[in-house]
């Protein structure tokens, strides 16, 4: 084995004689795992990656903030009315727990934009993949790993706050049958919450493998998000005022549902059995209660909001440019 | 026993054919893989990896087949591609190590390594900065360090001094001549500068048109058959020169003083192209400085082949 002299590199590029580090090469001969779950450590990098972001923090610490204050609420309404001897409202836990959702959907939505939108772009900007695929991981690892990543992100932040509202219940209101009035709200608080990780962490994917920059990637996610929210709200409230006596069909329901909030919405409205927001001046104006979106629909749509971008992401996906022609 | 080979490899882009029928067997040690643009050598390089999925034939990376073994073949090499690449937002050894661990190297295993492998490219003082930051040849090293991480038997280095400087091509040039001689790394290098093959190849596959034009050992193929005679005089002279031609010899090149002649169909043994060259050297009264049995270079051999 030879050493040379070593070289070290000044922060300008140029090399400079240095006889103190070992320049000798070492071959390695040690373990080389051929894991089954690839995709973790791809996942794992990606996690540690947007655990470094600020952004990432404050929108967490945001939607963090909303759950508190809404468990603060609740709290002292909840003692106000037993000292007034008002009836315990029906199902206050789980609208509680709705409620919070559908105020923290922006946020979360921002956190999906800052933890995925660079995921697969800034690869692609950098030529990563020539990296990741040279090594023993297929695209599909490569795509998992990026898609557990942000998922993971995201749903820490849509999910993890509100076990913490449900824990708060739990603890403060068991002596009141908390336990035995919910039993399923935590399996229902689960499915609320990482529905818009789902939906989100697939969708930004999906745009963020067709770009090569991270705020392109963004961008057309956010305008999807917007536009979406903005047609169904628009065809919604048109298929309202032309109903008779303007109420809310079924149909009206569905068609409000149809964007991205919309289904995140229309299913925690149907998973936490929740009264659409808008009471009070429903009852100003005597309307009955809207009835809730169809669960199967909205359940259609979200698979199909998950599997088609990843499956477009897995075209877009791969070591080298193949020209065809 | 060759550390890759392919044999009746067709690849197409689309209605493209890029490699067609192609046999070739890649020694043990350093080969170059040489061409013109276009000549398919990068292709081969991603066939070879199982990025391309080729049309026909068969192939095999250190007995492992191209079509069925992807994984386990892109764990034993390494790769260094042509174009800058990195994985974004993380500093030198933080992003060596990664690509240890994307190889299958225990964590902390590859952190260790990623130390080692950053000094060994002159990367040592610089592993804490951000890739982004690098220059051109830093890049270069860097991507030379992720290659080399998991410690491969078999390294592919696609146009290795792209961009660089003469000092850094120097460098460069020095590290593979280093890794790929006596380190147990065997080494093909993807190039279409003759200079960088000639300095740090044993043996040579020269490609065109996605097809094999030449192959073997540098040192065979730079052999004249004995017909060529390479001398050197004293001074440059024009009477010995001619004083060659007649004994038969025909001049093939002049470079100051110095010349080569070919004696075709002579059937001439080396001795006795030695001794006509010194009677010619004695009736032209030219002084000789030496002379040997001529050797091509590896341009002479790349033209052929092409040409």
């Amino acid at each position: 084995m030879t050493t040379r002299p070593a070289q070290t590199t000044s922060s300008s590029g140029e090399a400079s004689v240095s006889q103190i580090a070992d320049r000798s090469y070492r071959g390695y001969d040690g373990e080389l795992k051929t894991r089954a779950a690839r995709w973790w450590i791809v996942a794992l990098a990606t996690i540690r990656a947007n655990l470094r972001k600020p952004a990432f923090w404050i929108l967490a610490g945001l939607v963090l903030l909303f759950y508190v204050i809404n468990g603060l609420v609740f709290y002292f309404t909840q003692n106000a009315m037993s000292q007034m001897g008002s009836p315990a409202q029906k199902n206050a836990y789980a609208q509680s727990l709705y409620q919070c959702l559908t105020f923290v959907g922006l946020p979360v939505f921002l956190t999906a934009l800052v933890v995925g939108a660079g995921s697969i772009a800034a690869d692609n900007r950098a030529n990563a993949l020539l990296v990741y695929l040279a090594k023993p991981i297929t695209k599909t690892d490569y795509l998992l790993g990026k898609w557990v990543g942000v998922f993971t992100m995201v749903a820490a932040v849509s999910f993890l706050p509100a076990l913490l509202l449900y824990l708060f219940f739990l603890g403060a209101y068991w002596s009141e049958g908390f336990w035995k009035e919910n039993p399923t709200l935590i399996l229902r608080l689960l499915g609320a919450t990482l529905l818009p990780a789902l939906l989100h962490a697939s969708l930004i994917i999906g745009f963020s493998a067709w770009s090569k920059r991270p705020s392109l990637a963004g961008a057309l996610y956010a305008g999807l998000y917007f536009v979406t929210l903005i047609v169904s709200g628009v065809a919604g409230a048109m298929m309202i005022s032309n109903a008779p006596n303007r109420q809310v069909t079924t149909r009206a329901a569905t068609v409000l549902s149809l964007s991205v909030d919309g289904i995140i919405r229309g299913t925690a409205l149907r998973l936490y059995n929740a009264e659409a927001p808008g009471r009070q001046f429903r009852e100003q104006m005597e309307q009955p209660e809207p009835p809730r979106p169809p669960l199967l629909p909205l359940l259609l749509l979200s698979g199909a909001l998950v599997v088609i971008p990843l499956a477009a992401a897995r075209v877009k996906v791969r070591a080298v440019e193949v020209i065809s022609g | 026993m060759p550390v890759a080979a392919v044999s009746e490899l067709t690849v197409r882009y689309g209605a493209k054919t890029v490699l067609e029928n192609l046999s070739v067997e890649v020694p043990e040690g350093c080969t170059g893989l040489l061409g013109p643009n276009g000549a398919g050598k990068t292709t081969l390089i991603k066939t070879l990896l199982g990025f391309v999925a080729p049309a026909g034939g068969t192939g095999q990376v250190l007995g492992h087949n191209i079509a069925t073994e992807g994984l386990r073949i892109r764990q034993r090499i390494g790769l260094m591609p042509e174009q800058d690449c990195h994985i974004p937002g993380i500093n030198a050894v933080s992003f060596v190590a990664y690509a240890g661990e994307l190889a299958g190297m225990p964590g902390s295993r590859a952190m260790g390594r990623a130390h080692e492998v950053l000094e060994y490219c002159a990367l040592g003082e610089a592993r804490y900065r951000k890739v982004e930051t690098y220059s051109t040849g830093m890049k270069q090293r860097i991507k030379l360090a992720q290659a080399l991480v998991h410690g491969p038997k078999l390294l592919f280095l696609d146009e290795p001094t792209n961009g660089l400087d003469p000092a850094g091509r120097d460098e460069m040039l020095d590290l593979i001549r280093d890794i790929s001689h006596g380190k147990g790394v065997n080494v093909i290098v993807s190039s279409h500068l003759l200079p960088d093959i000639e300095r740090t190849c044993d043996s040579v596959i020269v490609m065109k048109g996605g097809r094999i034009m030449t192959q073997g050992p540098m040192a065979s193929l730079r052999e004249t058959g004995g017909t060529q005679m390479e001398v050197e005089l004293r001074a440059a002279s024009e009477p010995f020169v001619a004083a060659v031609q007649e004994r038969g010899g025909r001049l093939a090149t002049v470079q100051g003083s110095r010349y080569r002649f070919t004696f075709e169909g002579n059937g001439l043994a080396d001795g006795q192209m030695g001794r006509l060259l010194f009677e010619a050297a004695m009736a032209a009264n030219a002084q000789v400085r030496g002379f040997r049995p001529a050797q091509r270079s590896l341009e002479d051999i790349f033209l052929e082949a092409v040409e």
